[in-house]
C-alpha cells in the first residue's frame, strides 16, 4: 500500500508543474525543488530547508539550502535525530494534491540526501464545484460543433485530428486556450475568440484529462528503472557507440544521478554524438540522398552554374587534375550536401534554440563548399572538411532548411504540384501534422474538372488545400530546382487560382515579406506549439526506435491502449515544456529522454499490467552505421574481409561489411529510394548476425592474444598459453579462476552486462569455454596431432602486422601465431562467438 | 523442424501473449503459392500501351491523349496495344522482348489487362499505398506481406522488398536483397570460403561439432533471457532474434538455384525471388523500377522505361518457367497512379487519379481485358457479375483488385478483418 502511494507521489512529482508560492508551515514542491519553511533542529535552531529532487531509481532529495527562519513562521514538521527522519506535516502541489511525507536521511557523507519512507495523501486534485475553470454548459455544445469532428466525441481523436486527451498542448488552461484561439479550426482560427477558446479549453481539461496524473502514476509507477551505472552504460552506446570512459565511470560514482547528468552533458560535446545526430536527423529529412555514396557530384549538379559559376572550382579541367582531384571532388560534394545537417549541428553544438532550423539567416558551409558558394574570408581553424561555419550568401533571404537548396531538391516540384509536397514534408517534419490523413474522406472522384477552382471551390477538395496551399504559396520564391527566383519577378507570376500565401489561417502580411515569405514562414513554425513535438517525434525514434505511440481509436481501443498513450503523451508534453523552456536547446531534450523513466525501464513489477506496456522500453535493433561503430569502438576494427587483407587495404577500396555489402540487407537505407530503417531482423539478418559474430572472433581472438597484454583489449587475465588444464592433464584451479574472470570481463565489455562471479550466466559461458576445449583435445587426439587440426583457421592466424608486415620473418625470427595445440585460443573463440551473437550485442 | 520446436517452446513458456503477429497468425506450412507485385514507380501512363487512346485530337481542344498514331493500334487476342511508337522518339530495339511487339503477342494467351481503375489520389504516397495495400488510409501491409503473412511468415525470406510500397504492419520483417553473392556468405555463416561448391573445400571457423555446441549455447542464452525478461517489448524483440535464426534455413538451396551471376534491375530481383521460391524460404516478392513520373519529355522516357518494364516481366516469367512454377506464381504489376490524357508545356505528363493493372500466373484467365475508360481516359463502370461495361454498375477501385486478390491467396480472417477493405467481391482474376 505504501508502495503504491508513493507511487502517486513520485509519478506527480514526475509530471506536477507545482506551485512557486511558498505558504506558511506547508512545505511547497516544484518540479525539482522542495522548500520546508521551516523545522526545528536542536542546536540549530529554526531552519528553512530547500531540497534538489532528483529522480534515480526512485526520488531522492539533496539537501541543498539551509537559512535561519523566525519563529513567528510556523513549524513544518519535526526532525526525529534517533531515527534520522523528517516528518513533514503538508506538501502541497500546484494540483491542489497535499501529502504528509516522511523522508529518510540515506547518505550523509558529502551531503545529505533523504528519501522518501511513506507518503499519505492528505486531498486530492479534483476539480471542485466552484472552481472557476470548470467549463460552462455552452462548451460542450461549441466542442460537438466545431471539434468532435476530427477529435472524436471523446477526445480521442480521429484520422484527422489527434486525441486530446494528454495532448501537447494541454500543460495550462491558458497555454491551451491560446493555442486554441491562434489555429483552431484548422485554418479558420478567426471562428473561435479568446472566450470561446478559454470556455473550450476548460471543457478539454476538464472532462478529457482530469485523470491524466492519475494514468500516469498507475502506468508508469510499475516500471523498474536502471540505476544511474547501467543508465550511463546505455547512454553511452546510444550517443558515442561506446562503452563508459573511467572518468564517466567515476563521476557516477561520485556523483550518482549529478554524475550521470554530467556525463549524459559531457557526452554530447563529442564528435560521435554528432554522427549520431546527423543519422537520426537524416531519417527524416534523407537530404543524404546527396551523399556521393549516391553520386560523386550529387548535390554539387544540383547547384545552379548561373548563381554559382565556382561551384565545381576544384577541376581545372581533365588534362590538368591534381591526384587528389577526386578526393577533393568528394569532400565538396559532400558539404553541400550535408549543408541542411550541419546546419543541426551547429545549432545543438553552440547552444543555440532549435527554432533556427527554420529561422537561420545563414548556411553552413566548409572550407571546400565555401569556394562553391564564393564565400570568401570565413575564419576556418583547420581547413578540413569537418570543419563548417555559418555563411550569408548574398541576395538569399535565408530560413534554415526551408531555404535549403538540398532540402528544397529533395522534396521537388512540378508546375501542377505548386509546391504542395513541399508543404506537405513542412506540416510532417516541422509540425506533426499529416495532411495526407484528410485524404481517408476523399470522394470517389478526386479530379474534378467541372468546379472552376476545384481547390478553392469544391468544399471536398478544399478542406484539405485550405491547409496545404497557404504553405505551398509561401514557397513561390523558390523554383523546382530550388533556386531562388522570386515569383514576381517571373513572366507569369504566382498562380492567381490558389490559395494566397498564410499559415493557420493566418494571411501573410505582404509588406517586407513579398521575396523572403520562407522567413515569416520559419518564423510561424517556430513560434507554433506543434514544432517542439514534431522534435520530440524525431529524437524519441532515433533514441528509441520508435515515434510516441498514435491516438488509439476511440471507438476500438482498449482502456490498457489508451493508458499507455495517456502515460506516454503525459511525459512527453512535460520534456517539451522544459526544451522549450531552456529556450528550445535540444540537448535539454535529449537528456530528458534519456533520463525519463520509459528510456530507463528495465523491467516491469509483478503487479503491472503488462497490456499497458507492450512498446515500453528503449531497446531497439541496432543500425548497421551503430553496429558499425559500435565493433570498431570494442576491437579497434570494422567487420571487414580477412585482417590481413583490411590492414593491407585499409586505405584503398576495402571498406566495411555494415557500410556496404550488407548496409541494405541489415535494414540500412540509402535515402534515395530506400528511406526507412527495418526495425526487426529478417532471416538474412538472422545469419548475417551470425556470420558476423563468427568472423569477428576469428579475426580478434588470436590477435588479441598475440598482442602484449597492456595492449588488450579482451584477454586481461589471461595469456595464450592458458589452459585449464596442467601438464599432468589435470584441471588447474588457479587458472579456471584466471578464465572465469575473463569471462565476467567479457560479458561486461562486450555486453553490458555486469555479472557477479559466481552468475549462472558466467556458469553458462565457462560450460561452453570447457566443452569446446574438452572436445578440441579429443579432435587433436584423434588426429595423431595432425596439423590440419592444430593449426588455427587459415582466415583467423595472425601472419601479419597492423602495418602489413609480414610476422613470419621479422629478423630472422618468426612472430606470427598460426597454431593452437591446447584449443585455447579456439575455446576463446566460441566463448566470443558465442557472446558476439547475443541479443545484447545486437540491440541497444 | 526447428520452427515447431520453437513454437512448442513459445507455448510452454506462456509467452504466446508477447509474440509478434507474425507468430501469431503462422499456418505452420510450408509455401505453396507465391506472389509477385511488380511496382512501376512514379506514376505510368496506361495509355500508352495497354489502354490505348491514339492521336485522335480531344473535343475540349486539349490535344490528342498519345502521339502515336490511332491507326497503330492493334490486338493480340483480346489484348490491344499500339503496335508502334510515337514517329518522334528513339523507339526500343525491335528485337527487345520489351518492345510491345514481342511482349503482347507473346504474353498476351496469359494476361489480364484491368483498365478503369480509380485510385482517388494524384499523390504518389498515397497512390503506391492504395494500389499496393487496398486502402488509402495508412498503415494497412502490401499484398506481399499479407500472403507471406496468411502461409509462411516465419520463413528467412518470407517477403522479399527491393523497394516501393512495403509496409508490413509488423505482420512479417520485409528482406532486402542487394546482390546475389550474399546468399553465399548467409547460407554458410560458418564457412570461411562459402563462394566454393563442394563442401569440403568451404573450410570453416569451428570445427562442425564445436559449432553446434556455441549454436545451442547461442539458443540456450536467448532462451534464458525470454524467460527472465518482464518488458513485453524486449519478449518480442528476443523471439524475433530466435525467429530470425530458427526457421528451416534453406538459404543454401537458394544458392545452389541461383544463375552464376545474378543479373542486375529488374531481371536480377526476378533471378533472385524465383529461386527463393523454388528453395522454399519465400512466399512473396516485391520487384519495383522507378523513372514513370514523367512530367517531361513523357513519350521518350516512357518508352525506354516501359522496355525496360516489360523486358523484366518477360524475364520473370521465363525464370517461372524454368523452374515450372507458372501454377504456383501469381504475378502482379501496378503503378502509382495514371497520367493525365494530356500533354503539359514541357511535353510531358502529370499526375491522373485513373490508371491499369496487369496480372498473369497461377490463379488469373488471361488473354482478359476487364474495365475501361472513355476518351478523356474517365474510368468505366462495370457490372460486378457479367465483368461487361455498364454505365450502372461500379467503378473498379484498388479495393476492389485486394478484395479479389486476398481471396485468391487465402487469407484468413483474422488477417481481413484486422486490415479490413469494406467492398465486395468481384471475380475479377478467375
Amino acid at each position: 500500500m505504501v508502495w503504491r502511494i508513493r507511487a502517486v507521489l513520485t509519478l506527480g512529482l514526475l509530471m506536477g508543474s507545482l506551485i512557486s508560492q511558498v505558504q506558511a508551515q506547508r512545505s511547497t514542491l516544484t518540479s525539482d525543488l522542495l522548500v520546508v519553511p521551516r523545522i526545528d533542529i536542536a542546536e540549530l535552531g529554526a531552519l528553512e530547508l530547500s531540497f534538489r529532487v532528483v529522480f534515480d531509481s526512485e526520488y531522492l532529495l539533496f539537501l541543498e539550502g539551509v537559512t535561519e527562519t523566525t519563529l513567528n513562521t510556523p513549524n513544518s514538521g519535526a526532525f526525529d535525530p534517533q531515527r534520522l527522519t523528517l516528518e513533514l506535516d503538508e506538501v502541497v502541489l500546484e494540483s491542489g494534491e497535499s501529502f504528509s511525507l516522511q523522508l529518510g536521511l540515506v547518505s550523509s557523507d558529502g551531503g545529505y540526501v533523504f528519501r522518501i519512507n511513506e507518503a499519505l495523501p492528505l486531498s486530492t486534485s479534483e476539480p471542485k464545484p466552484s472552481d472557476p475553470l470548470q467549463p460552462s454548459d455552452q462548451a460542450k455544445v461549441v466542442y460537438t460543433a466545431q471539434c468532435s469532428g476530427c477529435h472524436g466525441g471523446n477526445g480521442g481523436g480521429t484520422s484527422v485530428g489527434p486525441a486530446l486527451t494528454a495532448c501537447a498542448n494541454c500543460g495550462s488552461p491558458s497555454g491551451l486556450a491560446q493555442y486554441i484561439a491562434a489555429t483552431m479550426p484548422l485554418g479558420q482560427p478567426g471562428t473561435c475568440d479568446a472566450a470561446c477558446a478559454a470556455d473550450l479549453s476548460a471543457y478539454i481539461l476538464a472532462v478529457f484529462n482530469s485523470t491524466n496524473s492519475q494514468v500516469v502514476s498507475q502506468t508508469v509507477g510499475f516500471l523498474q528503472i536502471m540505476d544511474a551505472n547501467a543508465t550511463l552504460h546505455k547512454a553511452t552506446k546510444q550517443l558515442a557507440s561506446r562503452n563508459p570512459l573511467f572518468d564517466e565511470l567515476q563521476l557516477v560514482s561520485n556523483l550518482g544521478i549529478t554524475g550521470l547528468t554530467l556525463a549524459i552533458n559531457n557526452l554530447m560535446e563529442q564528435p560521435a554524438f554528432y554522427e549520431r545526430l546527423t543519422e537520426i536527423f537524416n531519417d527524416y529529412f534523407l537530404t543524404d540522398k546527396y551523399h556521393s555514396r549516391n553520386g560523386s557530384e550529387a548535390a554539387i549538379s544540383l547547384l545552379s552554374s548561373d548563381d554559382y559559376p565556382n561551384r565545381r572550382w576544384f577541376d581545372p579541367g581533365s588534362s590538368n587534375r591534381p591526384d587528389n582531384y577526386s578526393e577533393i571532388r568528394e569532400k565538396t560534394n559532400n558539404s553541400v550536401a550535408r549543408e541542411p545537417l550541419e546546419l543541426i549541428n551547429y545549432i545543438v553544438k553552440n547552444n543555440r534554440p532549435f527554432t533556427e532550423i527554420v529561422t537561420a539567416d545563414y548556411i553552413m558551409v566548409s572550407p571546400f563548399s565555401a569556394k562553391t558558394y564564393g564565400v570568401e574570408g570565413l575564419p576556418f581553424l583547420s581547413g578540413t572538411a569537418d570543419e563548417f561555419l555559418p555563411a550569408t550568401l548574398e541576395g538569399i533571404p535565408h530560413a534554415g532548411i526551408l531555404t535549403s537548396p538540398m532540402f528544397l531538391n529533395r522534396y521537388p516540384t512540378t508546375s501542377t504540384n505548386r509546391n504542395r509536397g513541399r508543404s506537405r514534408v513542412v506540416f510532417d517534419l516541422l509540425l506533426d501534422t499529416d495532411v495526407l490523413a484528410i485524404e481517408g474522406v476523399r470522394p470517389g472522384n478526386s479530379v474534378d474538372i467541372t468546379t472552376p477552382i476545384p481547390t478553392i471551390n469544391n468544399p471536398e477538395c478544399s478542406k484539405c488545400h485550405t491547409i496545404i496551399d497557404p504553405v505551398a504559396s509561401l514557397f513561390q520564391n523558390w523554383d523546382y530546382k530550388g533556386r531562388y527566383r522570386p515569383a514576381r519577378l517571373s513572366r507569369y507570376g504566382w498562380y492567381a487560382d490558389m490559395e494566397a500565401r498564410g499559415f493557420n489561417g493566418q494571411p501573410m502580411p505582404l509588406a517586407g515579406n513579398v521575396d523572403s515569405s520562407l522567413q515569416w514562414l520559419g518564423a510561424k513554425i517556430a513560434a507554433d506549439p506543434k514544432f517542439p513535438r514534431a522534435i520530440t517525434r524525431i529524437l524519441l525514434n532515433g533514441l528509441t526506435g520508435k515515434e510516441p505511440l498514435s491516438s488509439p481509436d476511440e471507438a476500438t481501443a482498449t482502456q490498457a491502449e489508451m493508458d499507455a498513450f495517456i502515460a506516454e503523451r503525459s511525459i512527453l508534453n512535460a520534456m517539451q515544456a522544459k526544451f522549450v523552456a531552456d529556450n528550445y536547446n535540444l540537448k535539454t531534450l535529449v537528456r530528458e529522454i534519456l533520463m525519463s523513466p520509459y528510456w530507463r525501464a528495465e523491467g516491469l513489477t509483478a503487479d503491472a499490467n503488462s497490456l499497458s506496456h507492450t512498446q515500453t522500453g528503449s531497446s531497439y535493433l541496432l543500425s548497421p552505421e551503430q553496429l558499425d561503430r559500435k565493433i570498431e569502438s570494442l576491437f579497434g576494427f570494422t567487420w571487414r574481409g580477412s585482417l590481413d587483407s583490411y590492414y593491407k587495404d585499409k586505405n584503398n577500396s576495402y571498406t566495411s561489411k555494415l557500410n556496404r555489402t550488407f548496409h541494405q540487407i541489415y535494414g540500412g537505407i540509402d535515402s534515395d529510394s530506400v528511406t526507412t530503417r527495418l526495425k526487426s531482423p529478417n532471416g538474412l539478418m538472422g545469419a548475417m548476425q551470425l556470420r558476423l559474430a563468427n568472423e569477428l572472433a576469428c579475426y580478434a581472438v588470436p590477435r588479441d592474444l598475440w598482442k602484449p597484454q597492456e595492449r588488450r583489449a579482451l584477454f586481461l587475465f589471461v595469456d595464450l598459453d592458458d589452459s585449464p588444464y596442467n601438464e599432468a592433464g589435470n584441471l588447474d584451479e588457479s587458472t579456471l579462476a584466471l578464465i572465469r574472470q575473463n569471462i565476467q570481463y567479457l560479458h561486461a565489455y562486450l555486453l553490458g552486462e555486469f555479472l557477479a562471479l559466481d552468475s549462472p550466466e558466467v556458469d553458462a559461458s565457462q560450460q561452453l569455454f570447457m566443452t569446446v576445449i574438452n572436445r578440441g583435445r579429443q579432435i587433436i587426439l584423434n588426429s595423431g596431432g595432425d596439423w590440419s587440426t592444430v593449426r588455427l583457421p587459415d582466415l583467423c592466424d595472425v601472419t601479419r602486422d597492423f602495418a602489413g608486415n609480414d610476422l613470419r620473418k621479422v629478423e630472422g625470427e618468426d612472430l606470427s601465431l598460426t597454431q593452437d595445440r591446447q584449443y585455447v585460443i579456439r575455446a576463446w573463440m566460441a566463448v566470443v562467438a558465442y557472446l558476439l551473437a547475443d541479443y545484447k550485442f545486437f540491440y541497444n | 523442424m526447428y520452427r515447431r520446436q520453437f513454437l512448442r517452446y513459445l507455448g510452454g513458456s506462456g509467452l504466446g501473449l508477447t509474440l509478434p503477429m507474425s507468430l501469431t497468425y503462422a499456418q505452420d506450412i510450408s509455401p505453396n503459392r507465391f506472389w509477385i507485385t511488380v511496382n512501376a514507380g512514379g506514376g505510368w501512363d496506361p495509355t500508352y500501351f495497354i489502354d490505348p487512346k491514339g492521336d485522335k485530337p480531344r473535343l475540349d481542344g486539349r490535344g490528342p491523349v498519345n502521339k502515336y498514331s490511332t491507326s497503330a493500334i492493334t490486338s493480340a487476342g483480346n489484348i490491344v496495344f499500339p503496335s508502334s511508337y510515337p514517329t518522334d522518339i528513339n523507339p526500343p530495339d525491335a528485337n527487345s522482348a520489351g518492345h510491345f511487339a514481342n511482349f503482347f503477342p507473346k504474353h498476351g494467351p496469359n494476361l489480364l489487362v484491368i483498365n478503369g481503375i480509380d485510385t482517388q489520389t494524384n499523390n504518389h504516397d498515397a497512390g503506391s499505398r492504395f494500389i499496393w495495400s487496398g486502402k488509402i488510409a495508412e498503415g494497412y501491409p502490401s499484398f506481399g506481406a499479407l500472403a507471406a503473412a496468411a502461409s509462411a511468415p516465419s520463413e528467412p525470406l518470407s517477403y522479399i522488398s527491393n523497394g516501393g510500397y512495403d509496409n508490413t504492419a509488423s505482420l512479417v520483417a520485409p528482406a532486402r536483397i542487394g546482390g546475389g553473392e550474399v546468399f553465399q556468405q548467409l547460407a554458410y555463416p560458418n564457412a570461411t570460403r562459402p563462394w566454393e561448391e563442394e563442401e569440403a573445400r568451404r573450410g570453416e571457423y569451428f570445427h562442425p561439432a564445436v559449432y553446434a555446441e556455441i549454436q545451442a549455447a547461442r539458443q540456450a542464452r536467448l532462451q534464458r533471457s525470454m524467460s527472465s525478461t518482464s518488458l513485453p517489448l524486449k519478449q518480442a524483440q528476443l523471439a524475433e532474434v530466435m525467429m530470425a535464426r530458427t526457421g528451416d534455413n534453406n538459404l543454401n538451396r537458394l544458392v545452389k538455384l541461383l544463375p552464376d551471376r545474378v543479373s542486375s534491375g529488374l531481371e536480377g530481383q526476378a533471378e533472385v525471388a524465383i529461386a527463393a521460391f523454388s528453395s522454399g524460404v519465400a512466399v512473396s516478392a516485391n520487384m519495383h523500377m522507378g523513372g514513370f513520373d514523367t512530367h517531361g519529355n513523357h513519350d521518350q522516357n516512357h518508352a525506354n522505361r516501359l522496355t525496360q518494364l516489360l523486358a523484366g516481366i518477360d524475364h520473370l516469367w521465363q525464370q517461372i518457367e524454368m523452374n515450372n512454377l507458372q501454377d504456383r506464381v501469381t504475378v502482379l504489376v501496378g503503378s502509382d497512379f495514371g497520367r493525365t490524357p494530356f500533354y503539359n508545356d514541357g511535353n510531358g505528363k502529370d499526375h491522373w487519379n485513373v490508371t491499369s493493372m496487369m496480372a498473369m500466373g497461377a490463379g488469373v484467365r488471361g488473354n482478359r481485358v476487364i474495365g475501361g475508360t472513355d476518351d478523356h481516359v474517365e474510368a468505366l463502370k462495370i457490372d460486378p457479375v457479367s465483368l461487361g461495361l455498364n454505365p450502372n454498375g461500379i467503378t473498379i477501385t484498388p479495393e476492389h483488385i485486394h478484395v479479389a486478390l486476398r481471396q485468391m491467396a487465402g487469407v484468413n480472417s483474422d488477417l481481413t478483418g484486422r486490415f479490413s477493405i469494406p467492398e465486395t467481391y468481384i471475380n475479377l482474376f478467375g
